[in-house]
C-alpha cells in the first residue's frame, strides 16, 4: 500500500511537472458544462436542516469543515456551458466574481476523460480573494471552496463538470 | 506489502533517533530488509521533511477574523487537542520561505519532499482513524454532530499544491495561489462523497480560504 501510496505521489508530481504539456486538447470531447451551486453554511443553536436540494452534501455533514455548520441553505444553482480556454463568470452574493475555465483534457487511468478547470475568485479593484485554482477532475465530481463570510455564515461554492 | 500502522510510527521514531536497544535493533533489521521501509526511514530523515513533519505536528489554532476564520481556527484546535497533525496555512509557508530566502529550484525540491511528506502523514492517519465521510443523514433533519476525521487535510503550499494520496479518479488539486489568504484544504475519501457522481464514489476535496487577508 505504501508503495502505491509513494508511486502515486511521484505521478502527482510529475503531473504538476508537466502541466500544460502532455495533456491532450479539448477540442475532441463532448462540450462540458459547469455546474455552480452557492451554499450558505450557518450554525443554528435551534435546529439543523439542510435544503433538500443539497443532496450531495448530505454524505458530508460529519466531515470538516461542513461538521461546524449545521444548516445549509441553498443560495443558487447556476450551469454553464464550457468552451476550452473561454472564462465563464458568475457573479456571487457578497460582490465578488467567480471564473471558471476549461483547460485541457486528458485521459484518466481507468480509461476517463480528465478535465482541468482553472478558478478565480475576486472583486474589480481589489486584491483577488482566491489568485488561481488549478484543479483535475473527472465529470459529475463536485468539490467545494469555502471560507467567504456571508449573512453570519461562511460560503461554500460546489463546482462540478458535467456533460 | 504494506507497513502497519505501528510499523511506520517505529520507523518514524527509528528516524527520529527516538529508539534505543532491543526496539532500535528490530527497527533497523525492518530497515534494512525491506526497500519499502528504508523509504519511508530515509524519507524522514531528509531535512525539510522532517522539519515540516515536525512544525506540522506542533501546528496551533492562530486568531481567527469572523465567522469563516473562527471556525478555521476551531478546526485546528480540535485537531491539535486530538494530536492530530494540523494543516499547513499558505501564509506561513510563504512567510518561513521568505524568511529562509529560498530559491525557486529550492523550491522545486521542497514541493517533491512536501508530496511525500503529505503522502506519509496520510498513510499514518488513515490508518490511525478511519475516515467516515459518510453520514446518513436525512435531507431535512440534520444531526449535530462534533467534527469527525472523515476528510483528510492535504498539506498546502504556495502557489503549488499536490495531494499525496491522489486516487485515480478523484479530485486533484493542482495549484492554489491565494496570496492574500490562508488556505486549508480537506480531502474527502471516497465514500464521503454523495452518489452525485455517476460513476462511483471518488474522493473530492474542500478548499478552505480565509475570507480575511492576513496581517503582515
Amino acid at each position: 500500500m505504501m508503495r502505491r501510496t509513494v508511486l502515486g505521489a511521484g505521478a502527482a508530481v510529475l503531473l504538476t511537472a508537466a502541466w500544460g504539456g502532455g495533456v491532450a486538447g479539448a477540442a475532441s470531447v463532448k462540450a462540458p458544462s459547469i455546474r455552480l451551486t452557492i451554499i450558505l453554511a450557518t450554525h443554528a443553536d435551534g435546529g439543523a436542516s439542510i435544503d433538500a436540494r443539497l443532496p450531495s452534501l448530505s454524505r458530508l455533514l460529519k466531515s470538516e469543515p461542513f461538521a461546524h455548520y449545521n444548516v445549509f441553505t441553498l443560495l443558487d444553482r447556476k450551469q454553464f456551458p464550457l468552451e476550452a480556454g473561454k472564462a465563464v463568470t458568475y457573479p456571487l452574493v457578497n460582490g465578488r466574481n467567480v471564473e471558471v475555465t476549461l483547460g485541457s483534457v486528458s485521459t484518466g487511468d481507468a480509461g476517463e476523460q480528465r478535465y482541468q478547470l482553472e478558478a478565480h475568485i475576486g472583486e474589480p479593484g481589489k486584491a483577488a480573494y482566491l489568485k488561481g485554482l488549478q484543479v483535475t477532475l473527472s465529470a459529475n465530481q463536485p468539490f467545494y471552496v469555502g471560507g467567504q463570510s456571508y449573512q453570519g455564515g461562511t460560503l461554500f461554492l460546489e463546482l462540478a463538470l458535467v456533460l | 506489502m504494506s507497513l502497519s500502522h505501528e510499523t511506520m510510527l517505529e520507523l518514524m521514531a527509528l528516524a527520529d533517533g527516538e529508539l534505543e536497544g532491543e526496539a532500535r535493533d528490530r527497527a533497523e533489521k525492518l530497515a534494512a530488509e525491506s526497500e519499502e521501509a528504508r523509504g519511508v526511514v530515509e524519507a524522514m530523515r531528509a531535512p525539510l521533511l522532517g522539519a515540516w513533519l515536525g512544525e506540522t505536528l506542533r501546528e496551533q489554532a492562530g486568531a481567527a477574523d469572523g465567522v469563516a476564520d473562527a471556525v478555521m481556527a476551531k478546526i485546528e484546535r480540535a485537531r491539535a487537542e486530538a494530536g492530530i497533525a494540523g494543516v499547513v496555512r499558505l501564509s506561513e509557508v510563504r512567510a518561513r520561505r521568505s524568511a529562509s530566502g529560498v530559491t525557486r529550484g529550492q523550491l522545486a525540491v521542497l514541493g517533491g519532499v512536501l508530496v511525500l511528506a503529505a503522502t506519509i502523514l496520510l498513510y499514518v492517519r488513515s490508518d490511525r482513524q478511519p475516515g467516515d465521510g459518510s453520514s446518513p443523514v436525512a435531507s431535512v433533519d440534520v444531526p449535530t454532530a462534533a467534527p469527525s476525521a472523515g476528510p483528510r487535510p492535504v498539506l498546502s503550499a504556495a502557489n503549488a499544491v499536490a495531494q499525496g494520496t491522489p486516487p485515480a479518479q478523484g479530485v486533484e488539486v493542482d495549484e492554489i495561489d491565494s496570496p492574500a489568504h490562508g488556505v486549508t484544504v480537506f480531502e474527502i475519501p471516497a465514500g464521503g462523497i454523495a452518489a452525485a457522481a455517476s460513476g462511483g464514489t471518488p474522493s473530492s476535496v474542500v478548499i478552505m480560504i480565509e475570507d480575511e487577508p492576513v496581517k503582515p
